[in-house]
């Protein structure tokens, strides 16, 4: 991996090698560095040690889904400042529903997410999203 | 049936004295009945059959066949005629006899000629309220037909739902799929990067690999509606797959094993989504492996085919990854995926589909790291059962 000097830090969590190969292209052309991570679990590893600017979060993936991912980072605070783009082929609808649903069951609600992007929305769209995200944690 | 109300209601009259049958036909037709007359049992029971009329007023008393007897018959032909009985004087036992035997009513000798209209009349009530509650009831059946048409139609619709909701999920991922593939083509040819270049144009190519899949995928979801029933040999299905798969299997270096059944036993099946079912699986298992270390295990993957007293066993069995409680739980309930990229999450829901319309069964075993089992059960319906 290239070392970031400056640079701010995206971090991509998608079970898909080529959405993240896509991502990380993506991420690069807005002038991020990209951090691959592959699941859920590996994706909270990373952010132990590493806080990005932004992080985007795919929902289906095997084991730790973007579901809980992101049930666990809204509860922890040290987490809070984190923009969380979710990136997913899920319905917009059904994915706010789940987390409706999942409300009901949590002792502690958590807040809808504040940015949805479907799979299939523009790069240039996506890339937008990012930067605003990024550039509103590293003015 | 006879019509409502614009005939007049017909009665037949039964007596041995020619006396009481005049008088009482001359009372019933001024109050607006059609009378049809029988002097003994016999011809009486003779007129019902021939005229069927509507009420029978039978003396008890009879040679030869007797009221009671008369109105056991007609009974017996018909249970809903309505039969007033006319006793003597000392006959309270035969009266109770008779309404033991379903009689409508009866009046006793010397007859009264209101006595015997309000008979009548109430013998009509009766029969209009048995129509009513007959139409009532077929009216009932008509709706409860309707309403499960309705159900059965919704139900219908709800599947179709969820394949489109299970489809435009897949479809989106290929929709994004394709587009990052653009994006990272583009960046590659600004840039003039190769690597770029490369990737973008696998990514693409597996897109284009999925639509097409999942075009295949929607075909055959769209067939299990229209199977095609045979008398087959179990093992039939699964000779092309042994054949189809041995290759794939060198590749991935499986140890692929086929256990046909020996059972000389036809059954009913539409062979040709049988063996859609079984391909699954067995492509299933073959990718139970992807996620593996290369010299992990010695892999294994085994396809055996038993013929049972009732029924026909399929059992695909791996030793690969296994699946984990949450793929376990939404497995058969929905479109679920573990292969990212690579599968649509119809194979299972087709499989599945297929194997209910033959009234069999799926069920499966798994054990995260170990492998996983599928097990197919279906009714073995032979020519003799």
């Amino acid at each position: 991996m290239t070392q970031g000097k400056e640079l701010p830090k995206v971090l991509i969590l998608d079970d898909e090698m080529q959405m993240r190969f896509y991502l990380m292209t993506l991420i690069k052309s807005i002038g991020c560095e990209p951090i691959l991570a592959k699941n859920g679990a590996e994706g909270l590893d990373i952010l132990s040690h590493i806080k990005p600017a932004a992080l985007i979060l795919d929902i289906m993936m095997p084991e730790k889904g973007g579901g809980p991912v992101y049930q666990e980072l809204v509860t922890r605070p040290d987490f809070k400042d984190i923009p969380i783009i979710f990136f997913s082929g899920v319905d917009r609808d059904a994915f706010f529903h789940y987390i409706k649903m999942l409300n009901v069951t949590l002792e502690h609600p958590v807040p809808e997410p504040a940015i949805y992007v479907a799979k299939d929305a523009d790069p240039e769209y996506l890339k937008e999203v990012i930067k605003t995200c990024v550039y509103k944690n590293t003015p | 049936m006879n019509g409502k109300t614009i005939k007049p209601t017909r009665l037949l009259l039964v007596d041995d004295e020619e006396g009481i049958r005049k008088v009482l036909k001359i009372t019933l037709e001024s109050a607006g009945y059609e009378v049809l007359l029988a002097a003994d049992g016999e011809t009486g029971l003779d007129r019902f059959i021939r005229e069927n009329p509507d009420i029978v007023i039978t003396d008890i008393k009879m040679p030869g066949i007797d009221g009671i007897e008369l109105l056991k018959r007609i009974k017996n032909l018909n249970p809903e005629t309505e039969v007033i009985m006319i006793t003597g004087h000392g006959d309270m036992d035969l009266a109770v006899k008779s309404l033991q035997h379903e009689a409508a009513d009866f009046i006793t000798k010397p007859i009264d000629s209101s006595d015997l209209e309000s008979a009548v009349k109430k013998a009509e009530d009766r029969m209009a309220i048995g129509r009513n509650i007959k139409s009532y009831m077929d009216d009932l059946k008509i709706l409860v037909e309707e309403k499960d048409k309705k159900l059965n139609e919704s139900e219908k619709l709800i599947t179709i739902g969820q394949t489109i909701a299970g489809m435009s999920h897949a479809i989106k991922n290929i929709a994004g799929g394709l587009k990052g593939s653009s994006f990272v083509l583009e960046q590659g040819i600004e840039h003039e990067n190769r690597q770029y270049l490369k990737q973008g144009w696998e990514m693409m190519k597996g897109n284009i690999d999925k639509i097409t899949k999942l075009s295949l995928d929607l075909l055959n979801y769209a067939k299990t509606t229209r199977l095609n029933f045979r008398m087959e040999n179990p093992n039939t299905p699964a000779r092309e797959i042994v054949q189809l798969m041995g290759h794939k299997a060198k590749e991935k270096r499986i140890n692929f094993k086929f256990h046909p059944s020996f059972e000389k036993k036809l059954t009913l099946m539409d062979c040709d989504s049988i063996h859609n079912c079984l391909l699954n699986l067995i492509t299933n298992a073959f990718d139970a492996f992807d996620e593996l270390p290369d010299q992990d295990r010695q892999r294994q993957v085994t396809l055996s085919i038993a013929t049972q007293e009732k029924e026909i066993v399929y059992r695909v069995k791996d030793n690969g990854s296994g699946m984990s409680e949450p793929v376990k739980t939404a497995l058969f309930k929905e479109f679920i995926t573990t292969k990212g990229m690579n599968g649509t999450g119809f194979g299972l829901m087709t499989t599945k589909k297929i194997i209910e319309e033959h009234h069999g069964k799926i069920d499966f075993n798994t054990e995260t790291g170990r492998g996983s089992e599928f097990i197919i059960q279906l009714p073995l319906k032979t020519m003799d059962s």
